[in-house]
């Protein structure tokens, strides 16, 4: 990287920084703005934010694996979340997730080998009038059934042909 | 002069500062209580879970770590009880399915734990305590993330000596990673290398960091 | 639905009118609404507040005509994440861009009112005070709810119509009564509530500043601002004898006491809102649908214990109720609600929203303030409690979103009239969320001591035969029979639960409480943050033995295990999780002994554990559709023909459980079975 580009990725962090009001300016909050605009937090990124905040950078790592939203690696094209909360478990969640799996080949981040989708599970997005609950690209959908499973993918298949 | 209150411990009567971690006592004048996790500089770190006495509550003892009370007027503990021997038992059985051990001083700590638990007349519960760690529990994603590091760093007890430590020498190159049953310690540094100072080996109870903490972790974040 | 939408695009194309877009961002600007009465010293006068702020008096008058136009009607769509999964988003854009609405109709999107199966729901809101609500909202009654705006009559199907006991007048749902109801069961769910903390979701657009104070709000912190001292709110709260609504139940006024009476001047006040347990959305709720109500509870709360800023921890899984109150405290701060010098006082508050990734374990309090100053979620032995010393030292003061949205309420109607409700040992109302195996889930709001038979029942249409658990208080609360207790928190404590923070799951006699306990144990297993040796490793030892119980590998004297284990890790750990983890464990162990013994002998009696399931047809119900035979996806079943139902066999090693072939069948007659022989 030029010294230029890295003033700018600096600059730009720095940015993000003042982006937060100064009752925000919390680590964690960095961290999720720099995953919703990259989709990531990548090793660089902790690089940086450890030179700006003058934090050490293992701390960083420590924080960033600590929970289970923030990701390391990029995400497939498409994100489709089966949420495990109490009431979709028990609706059959894990029949939804299992389906899934099986019409996926994913490696082990839960991403399919070619890219397009990242599988995963998450407790609970408090929608649970209509368990159980998949979040496809952030939109809800509710009341599923297990053998409805193929013909959503194939839904998002066709959803992005057509584009 | 520090405020002094009195304490009973195991029926004798002694002064105690108050405030003062009651771990931090016991070791001070010598009261055998087995720690893996306890460093007279770094303090209780309440990771390895065998300083369990009992603390008496409303006229009913209660078990609890020793690293988590603070003298303060009117405790009184015991440090031997069919109960303690129980569950320091119990925490000794989970502690060795982390071995084996580079140190023997550990496993000799925890057996012994063992044989006086056996002495007292508590059963033995280790039939349902899997010794072997099947290949399901270690998480198969992480394991392909990091092939060379099994998750279950085997050997290391997750005490947390070597991270305090490398932090209070400002290196600041060690730390935990994930949480529950994938924790883990991991190695980061870019900017300088690590051997130098041997403070994490030297702290090691286990033995696991035999040489640096750089070549004992190499469980990474990213690949 | 869609199909009415092209019609409308379609139209406006071959008229050559231009495309109307919808931006939720921002509402569509009022048109001429005016209302009947100036609304500022009526609700002074309910509130006790004798000098209206001139801002607040101007504000409702704005936020009122929006609210009960007096010239218009007024449609309002639920479109908080229950409305938005149902598609509500549709009708609003649909009925936002009539053009024969100008002048005579405004259009506006509000939050949950509660009845979230009963989504999308549409409220009508005639000029006489009249609200015409509409569930299930479909083309079928899309030009009922036109009609009924323009007519200002009700139109055939309509669920129900409440009516503003004093037209003119909403400050909430206590304001309205019902005068006809076309759907017994949908006047039930709310006949039973008392909609005290939740009155305004549902009805007002959360994302309105005016909207809120036009139906009351700020009233309460204005007359604590200017005529009560901050003791004096203090005493308020511990007179009321509020409990902590997120699973504490520790007396709110104490809590307050302890961090104003504290040496460090430097308070700060933190509103929870890492809603972890799963089941449960009630802050959720409250913070999409009235955003406002939580940040007066805090700008209360903060006067009282005299802190200068204040935080709210959010869930990341929670992004719409993010960006509201992201816009509610924005909003607050341009008005002067928030700042330096707020409305003209001395008083200075800064609220800051922090967002955290995903960990259960944030939400205990020592956690939670770890992660605010960039360190591991990993908790930190108490004493000393935070109120004494919290964030970077100084006394905070955290408190649940419930139990910072009750406070505006107890300050303007006070605590003697809070107490009217609930009980001595648990005194006013909580909102809890039912779902599961219920007709009817939704977000709730009941006095505390109701009787949990009216909640399954009566509120939640439930038939007490097919009710054979309740799953309390999330991961950390408890399994109980269903049977005749009330939910408050020493009742639920007395039979061995925790009430918790309002989650309510219904469990049917097709559950397996074992296969639930696993479930809710692997889930602590994971969250836990890995410190203690019994937590960390006690919670995956149970998971494992667990597993294996419910796989058909149980050993004989592995109950005792499970038991005292249990017991173990609860009396060993340093924090509310571990020490919880274990409730659902033990309740069933107390209450379902006797499944527990069944799974040890290969049987699972609700018939849901995969390893000791097999399945059949019920012959008497087969149509012989061989729906089930092309739909299995293993190609477990065959069909020999002229056998009838006789024919179908099921290939009970191929098989992998995955229910599709119940699933499919029209007649339900593909069942699980457990034990006996395998046909």
């Amino acid at each position: 990287m030029s010294v230029t580009e890295k003033n700018e990725e600096v600059a730009c962090f720095a940015k993000t920084f003042q982006e937060l009001s100064e009752s925000e300016q919390q680590m964690i909050n960095l961290l999720n703005q720099v995953q919703e605009k990259n989709g990531y937090i990548s090793q660089t990124d902790l690089r940086q934010l450890a030179a700006l905040t003058g934090q050490p950078e293992a701390k960083l790592h420590g924080l960033v694996s600590f929970f289970d939203s923030f990701r390391t690696r990029p995400l497939g094209k498409n994100h489709l979340s089966v949420c495990y909360g109490t009431a979709c478990y028990t609706r059959g969640a894990n029949l939804l997730y299992d389906r899934l799996a099986n019409e996926l080949e994913l490696d082990a981040d839960g991403t399919s080998t070619d890219g397009w989708i990242t599988l995963d599970k998450v407790q609970c997005v408090g929608a649970c009038s209509l368990a159980p609950v998949i979040s496809v690209n952030g939109k809800l959908e509710g009341k599923l059934k297990a053998h409805q499973m193929p013909s959503t993918l194939q839904k998002l298949r066709d959803d992005h042909a057509g584009k | 002069m520090k405020d002094e209150i009195r304490i009973i411990i195991d029926d004798l009567v002694l002064n105690a500062e108050v405030g003062m971690p009651l771990l931090s006592l016991l070791k001070e004048w010598k009261i055998d209580i087995p720690t893996l996790c306890y460093h007279s500089q770094l303090g209780p770190l309440h990771r390895c879970s065998l300083c369990i006495v009992e603390v008496r509550r409303s006229g009913e003892w209660k078990a609890k770590h020793a690293c988590m009370l603070a003298c303060t007027s009117g405790l009184e503990i015991r440090t031997i009880s069919s109960d303690i021997h129980r569950l320091r038992a119990r925490a000794a059985r989970i502690l060795l399915t982390r071995g084996p051990f580079a140190k023997p001083s550990v496993e000799i700590i925890l057996h012994r734990i063992l044989s006086a638990a056996k002495a007292a007349g508590i059963p033995d519960d280790s039939q349902f305590l899997p010794i072997e760690i099947p290949e399901e529990s270690i998480s198969k994603d992480l394991l392909d993330q990091d092939p060379t590091a099994q998750m279950r760093q085997q050997g290391c007890v997750l005490c947390g000596q070597c991270v305090e430590m490398c932090k209070k020498t400002g290196n600041n190159f060690l730390t935990f990673l994930g949480r529950g049953n994938k924790l883990r310690i991991s190695y980061v540094n870019t900017a300088a290398t690590c051997g130098k100072c041997r403070a994490c080996s030297h702290v090691c109870p286990t033995g696991y960091i035999h040489s640096t903490g750089q070549a004992a972790f190499a469980a990474k974040l990213y690949r | 639905m869609l199909a009415n939408d092209n019609f409308l695009t379609d139209t406006r194309t071959k008229l050559g009118l231009p495309k109307i877009t919808y931006t939720p961002a921002s509402p569509p600007p009022p048109v001429f609404p005016q209302a009947a009465m100036n609304i500022a010293p009526v609700l002074s006068a309910r509130y006790g507040l004798k000098n209206i702020p001139p801002l607040l008096a101007e504000l409702a008058e704005q936020g009122h005509e929006l609210l009960c136009p007096s010239n218009m009607a007024r449609i309002s769509v639920g479109l908080a994440t229950c409305g938005q999964a149902a598609g509500a988003g549709n009708w609003f854009k649909l009925l936002a861009a009539r053009l024969d609405f100008k002048n005579k109709v405004i259009v506006r999107h509000v939050g949950c009112l509660g009845a979230c199966y009963g989504e999308p729901l549409v409220d009508v809101r005639t000029p006489d005070g009249k609200h015409h609500i509409f569930g299930k909202v479909g083309s079928d009654v899309h030009w009922s709810i036109i009609r009924t705006a323009q007519q200002h009559v009700s139109q055939r199907g309509a669920w129900m119509v409440l009516r503003e006991r004093e037209p003119g007048i909403l400050t909430g749902f206590a304001d309205l009564e019902i005068e006809k109801s076309f759907h017994s069961a949908f006047a039930d769910f709310f006949v039973h509530q008392k909609r005290r903390v939740s009155g305004n979701c549902g009805l007002i657009d959360p994302q309105s500043l005016p909207e809120y104070i036009g139906a009351g709000g700020y009233f309460a912190f204005a007359k604590a601002l200017f005529e009560r001292t901050p003791e004096q709110v203090t005493a308020e709260m511990t007179a009321s004898g509020l409990r902590g609504r997120g699973g504490s139940g520790f007396k709110t006024g104490h809590k307050w006491e302890i961090a104003a009476s504290a040496n460090d001047q430097d308070r700060i006040v933190i509103a929870n809102a890492d809603e972890g347990d799963p089941g449960a959305y009630m802050d959720r709720t409250l913070m999409e649908s009235d955003p406002h109500r939580v940040l007066e509870g805090i700008m209360i709360a903060a006067y009282a214990v005299g802190a200068r800023e204040a935080y709210i921890f959010m869930r990341q899984e929670y992004p719409l109720a993010v960006s509201r109150l992201r816009q509610a405290i924005s909003d607050a701060q341009a008005a002067g609600l928030l700042g330096e010098r707020i409305l003209g006082t001395g008083f200075s508050l800064r609220i800051g929203v922090i967002q955290s990734a995903g960990a259960f374990v944030c939400g205990e309090e020592t956690s939670m303030l770890q992660v605010i100053t960039g360190q591991r979620g990993e908790p930190w032995p108490r004493p000393p409690y935070p109120a004494s010393q919290g964030l970077n030292g100084h006394p905070t003061v955290i408190n649940n979103v419930e139990t910072l949205a009750n406070v505006p309420w107890i300050i303007a109607y006070g605590a003697e009239a809070f107490r009217e409700q609930g009980n001595g040992d648990s005194p006013g109302t909580k909102i809890f969320c039912l779902t599961g195996d219920v007709p009817k889930p939704g977000f709730i709001e009941v006095p505390l001591g109701i009787n949990v038979r009216k909640i399954v029942e009566n509120i939640g249409g439930a038939a007490p035969e097919t009710v054979k658990a309740l799953q309390i208080g999330g991961p950390s609360g408890g399994i109980v029979p269903y049977s005749d207790f009330a939910m408050d928190f020493s009742a639920v404590s007395s039979i061995g639960a925790m009430m918790g923070s309002g989650g309510l799951v219904v469990l049917n006699q097709s559950r397996c409480v074992v296969d639930l306990t696993h479930h809710l144990v692997r889930f602590m297993a994971d969250e836990s943050c890995g410190q203690c040796l019994f937590c960390r490793d006690g919670l995956t030892w149970l998971e494992k033995l667990l597993s294996q119980l419910t796989a058909k590998q149980g050993k004989p004297g592995m109950i005792d295990i499970l038991e005292n284990l249990g017991r173990d890790i609860a009396g060993l750990s340093l924090c509310a999780l571990g020490q919880s983890a274990v409730n659902p464990l033990l309740t069933t162990l107390q209450n379902f002994r006797e499944e527990y013994d069944a799974h040890l002998a290969g049987i699972c009696p609700a018939a849901a554990c995969n390893a000791m399931i097999h399945f059949e047809i019920i012959h008497s119900r087969c149509t012989d559709c061989r729906g089930c035979y092309r739909a299995c996806p293993v190609k477990a079943i065959t069909v020999e023909a002229g056998k009838g139902p006789a024919g179908y066999l099921f290939d009970h090693d191929r098989c992998i459980r995955c229910r599709t072939c119940a699933e499919i069948c029209p007649h339900n007659c593909v069942v699980a079975v457990s034990g006996g022989e395998q046909k």
